[in-house]
């Protein structure tokens, strides 16, 4: 986390321009799909903006504001999605997603958050090691006969709770697609949840725990590269273990890849090929940890001459894993692939980012039935997206819309294709 | 100072409970100021309420005579008139409406559509607004009340407020007025009307903020016919931009050994009607579009203050009158026409003694059209202001010379600017010309370029220049008193002075 002084002067430089509530403005083509901060859009009020909450850390630091229960509502339903802060870094360069995580780590220590319904996932994640306090030695529950994992292989496939627990259909096609592209890859023997909602969440602790535990196993097993077909996990793989940790993505003893990533690496290659045809319109849907959030981190002390941060590379959300899921759909035969207004950097969050879903169920559905009718506009008929969560909401809100918008992660289709 | 509950609960009877708050966090949030500018003490709201109809607007207003609540309005901008006790602050970013007239060439908006919205939508019909250069993320409402133009002003042929059409407006007393042709029927289309043309108590240009005697809720806007050909976006921010079509827009820079020979040349340029707009080019817009980057070390400031000190720094010490400007050539209509406008174009740089001047590379903006890159400025130090001027063109540059003498005895230079900070963008084909004073500052120098403003203004006054809001104080005597006859209208739409203040 930013040491305290640092957190005050990037929260002091906002000058409440607003940019952070907009797409990057080149890319607006509408009034119904301008915005992009969830909170913003729903609440309306100041305090529910980025530049409200990073005024609102200011107050705190200067002791003119407490966490009273708006404050603690507000920090809480920030999906954390990090619109704000690409959209920022456009023109100011400030590191507005810093100053929230940093808020919500504060609220975290002086006992006032996260919310109940967070401190009861930490607890679940605390006993069994996964979210939802499912036993952990059913984690593994999803593999069948077919699947035949390595004991011992360079590629770890790390699979995430979502997909171990709640939607093993996921895990089992991301499987069959490593093993049908002749992909040696074995499993943690004792795979943790990576933490990413509990980071999240201000409960930066437990995160480091998980962050320890989890590089510890990844480094016992030998295996150099980490697999995983969950969005969130890999943001936490390649971003926040090594922030939580004090290093630098690059200084990590593991490569981290997405399976969109992987696979796509393999069709460049000419090493696989997707004939069959699958005839749909699709279009896609950028997960904010694979996409603006993913970006390698860079550790870095503050240091200024003037008013220049010396040797700090900058995570601006434009260097996030936009093409390879696009490349694969697009050599797909059959499918075409569609944009929505709010694409890439200024995808709007499903609302399953943060923790968001698991404390305020409403909000999050309301935010992922908001990218179903982005969706609806561009005369798809099925939105594809490479997070088991975002899948998961995206699918509920599809349904409570009563829209025949099908909803699919990337792995199914390309297992359609394959 | 707490609101009574009495007056709680009737707004909450109005806009229903959810949309109105007294929490400390969310007044806490309203009440930031923005930027340099921001001075003076600023109180938390009583209580912050988002109505979504004139007709709650309306009801807020009312309750606020009843129980002499003073009230504050905005959407994007900080609100103005926190420096008093327990006002009400009324946040119109849910009053979210666009109508698009395209027969008849206007749009009808409410207070939260954004500029960069409004764009967007008229693109897609063959349309074109001027955005502002601070940003297309402002409302198109407020910011067309007050100062609000853009660069393509040049072309398009006014200022902000001199495109108000029909308008919607609440007094401070809570009287719904309809002006123009809204009063007799359905559309905005007509700003007159008859009788006396009200629109100017509103739409106050620089005097004053345009709600200091109620509140626009509704407001009709011209807007301009542009090329079908679809300028299409690119790229992952911050490197994100519009390709322009080249058969209709061609970028020229051009370079003169003297400022004076430039703005000879630009006046020249607005004589033969060419361009969509033109400009002189302060030579920091150059280290600013290269410290844009993505992922390589010298980005940011960092990468502004490396070009800056390496390269444009030198540059001007070596030459300190070189002026360098831009246009960009507008083939409206036809291919033909942007050959004609090549061809005026270096005629003039050839008799106005231009030492450089050829098509740029660029066939993209991010500027001019969306104003996506309006805040990049602060990236230089933290904090800059604009001391602003409407003028012409040759005044604009006598003022230029106060700003210039102003800033040596203010602002510790964290950009060494030799004087050369100064923008200056004529609109109406050159008739008025705005001049953009940026002067730059850390974050912790930040006051300092507020009594900067407060110098250069006490300085204008002696050569009759034309700045945005001007102090009333300083002025008045010399502009027919006009802060007098303003406190009278005042007097008469809010009686009991709720509304913000005057100054």
């Amino acid at each position: 986390m930013i040491s305290v002084e640092e957190y005050r002067r990037q929260a002091k430089m906002c000058m409440r321009c607003t940019f952070c509530k907009f797409i990057d403005l080149n890319w607006v083509t509408s009034l119904r799909f301008s915005r992009q901060c969830p909170i913003d859009a729903r609440y309306a009020f100041n305090l529910y903006s980025p530049h409200g909450l990073l005024h609102s850390a200011l107050a705190e630091l200067d002791g003119e504001l407490e966490f009273g229960p708006k404050l603690v509502d507000a920090l809480f339903k920030c999906t954390s999605c990090g619109a704000c802060d690409a959209r920022c870094k456009r023109n100011l360069d400030i590191e507005v997603l810093q100053v929230i995580e940093n808020l919500k780590a504060r609220c975290v220590e002086q006992g006032k958050g996260p919310m109940p319904e967070h401190k009861v996932m930490a607890d679940n994640i605390r006993k069994t090691r996964n979210e939802y306090g499912k036993p952990h030695e059913d984690r593994f529950k999803w593999l069948t006969k077919e699947i035949k994992p390595a004991q011992k292989a360079d590629i770890v496939y790390f699979v995430g709770c979502n997909s171990a627990y709640q939607q093993p259909e996921l895990a089992r096609a991301t499987a069959k697609l490593l093993s049908l592209t002749g992909t040696k890859f074995m499993l943690l023997a004792d795979e943790w949840c990576s933490g990413n909602y509990v980071l999240a969440t201000g409960q930066v602790e437990l995160a480091r725990e998980l962050a320890e535990h989890n590089v510890k196993a990844i480094q016992e097993s030998g295996a150099k590269t980490v697999i995983t077909s969950s969005a969130e996990c890999y943001k936490s793989l390649k971003v926040d273990f090594p922030k939580l940790l004090g290093k630098s993505t690059e200084n990590m003893p593991y490569t981290t890849l997405h399976i969109t990533e992987y696979i796509d690496q393999l069709m460049k290659n000419g090493k696989l090929e997707l004939k069959k045809s699958v005839p749909m319109k699709v279009t896609y849907h950028d997960p904010c940890n694979l996409g603006r959030l993913s970006e390698p981190w860079q550790e870095w002390v503050p240091n200024y001459v003037r008013v220049i941060p010396i040797g700090k590379v900058w995570r601006r959300g434009d260097r996030g894993i936009y093409n390879p899921p696009r490349d694969i759909l697009k050599g797909i035969p059959g499918i075409e692939l569609v944009e929505m207004e709010r694409s890439r950097s200024n995808a709007w969050c499903a609302g399953s980012c943060g923790g968001v879903a698991v404390a305020f169920p409403d909000f999050a559905l309301w935010t992922a039935g908001e990218r179903i009718e982005e969706a609806q506009a561009t005369g798809a008929e099925a939105i594809v997206t490479c997070s088991p969560d975002a899948k998961e909401l995206l699918a509920k809100a599809a349904g409570a819309k009563k829209t025949k918008m099908a909803v699919y992660d990337i792995s199914e289709i390309i297992l359609q294709a394959i | 100072m707490a609101l009574l509950k009495e007056a709680y609960q009737a707004f909450e009877s109005i806009v229903g409970s959810e949309w109105v708050s007294d929490d400390p966090a969310i007044v806490e949030a309203d009440h930031v100021a923005g930027g340099a500018h921001a001075a003076g003490v600023i109180k938390r709201p009583a209580c912050s309420i988002q109505p979504e109809t004139a007709e709650e607007v309306q009801g807020i207003i009312r309750i606020c005579n009843r129980y002499m609540i003073p009230f504050s309005a905005t959407t994007t901008n900080p609100p103005p008139g926190l420096e008093r006790e327990g006002v009400v602050f009324i946040d119109l970013k849910r009053m979210r409406k666009l109508e698009i007239d395209e027969e008849n060439l206007y749009a009808t908006v409410e207070p939260g559509v954004s500029f960069a919205a409004l764009q967007g939508e008229l693109f897609k019909r063959g349309l074109v607004t001027f955005v502002p250069m601070c940003g297309g993320n402002v409302s198109v409402l407020a910011n067309s009340l007050n100062v609000g133009e853009g660069a393509i002003s040049y072309r398009y042929g006014d200022r902000g407020y001199r495109r108000v059409l029909g308008a919607e407006w609440v007094t401070a007393e809570g009287e719904i007025l309809r002006l123009g042709s809204r009063a007799a029927q359905k559309d905005f289309f007509w700003g007159e009307g008859p009788g006396p043309d009200l629109r100017g108590l509103m739409a106050s240009s620089n005097l004053e903020s345009p709600m200091t005697k109620g509140i626009c809720t509704k407001l009709g806007i011209r807007v301009f016919p542009f090329v079908n050909e679809k300028l299409e976006p690119t790229g992952d921010a911050p490197m994100t931009t519009l390709i322009l079509p080249p058969n209709r827009f061609k970028y020229y820079n051009f370079v003169f050994p003297t400022k004076e020979a430039a703005i000879d040349a630009i006046y020249e340029i607005g004589a033969c009607e060419i361009g969509l707009f033109v400009m002189t080019v302060p030579p920091w817009f150059f280290a600013m579009a290269r410290a844009r980057g993505s992922a390589e070390v010298l980005t940011g400031a960092a990468g502004f203050w490396d070009y800056w000190d390496n390269h444009e720094a030198p540059l001007i010490r070596e030459n300190p009158n070189q002026t360098t400007c831009r246009i960009l050539l507008y083939g409206i209509g036809s291919d033909k026409r942007l050959a004609y406008e090549e061809k005026v174009l270096l005629d003039i740089c050839k008799e106005y003694g231009a030492t450089f001047a050829r098509a740029s590379r660029r066939a993209n903006d991010e500027t001019h059209f969306m104003s996506a890159d309006a805040i990049v400025s602060n990236l230089a130090g933290g904090r800059f202001t604009s001391v602003i001027l409407f003028e012409s063109l040759d005044h604009a540059f006598k003022s230029a010379e106060i700003v210039n003498v102003n800033t040596k005895k203010h602002v510790p230079p964290v950009l060494d600017d030799y004087g050369t900070t100064n923008w200056f963008l004529p609109f109406e084909m050159c008739h008025i010309c705005k001049l953009e004073c940026l002067r730059f500052a850390s974050v912790e120098d930040a006051g300092e370029l507020a009594l900067l403003m407060k110098d250069c203004h006490k300085d204008f006054v002696d050569v009759g220049a034309f700045p945005v809001r001007p102090e009333s104080e300083l002025y008045g005597p010399k502009w027919e008193n006009y802060p007098e006859k303003t406190r009278k209208f005042k007097k008469l739409l809010d009686p009991n002075n709720l509304a913000p203040p005057l100054e």
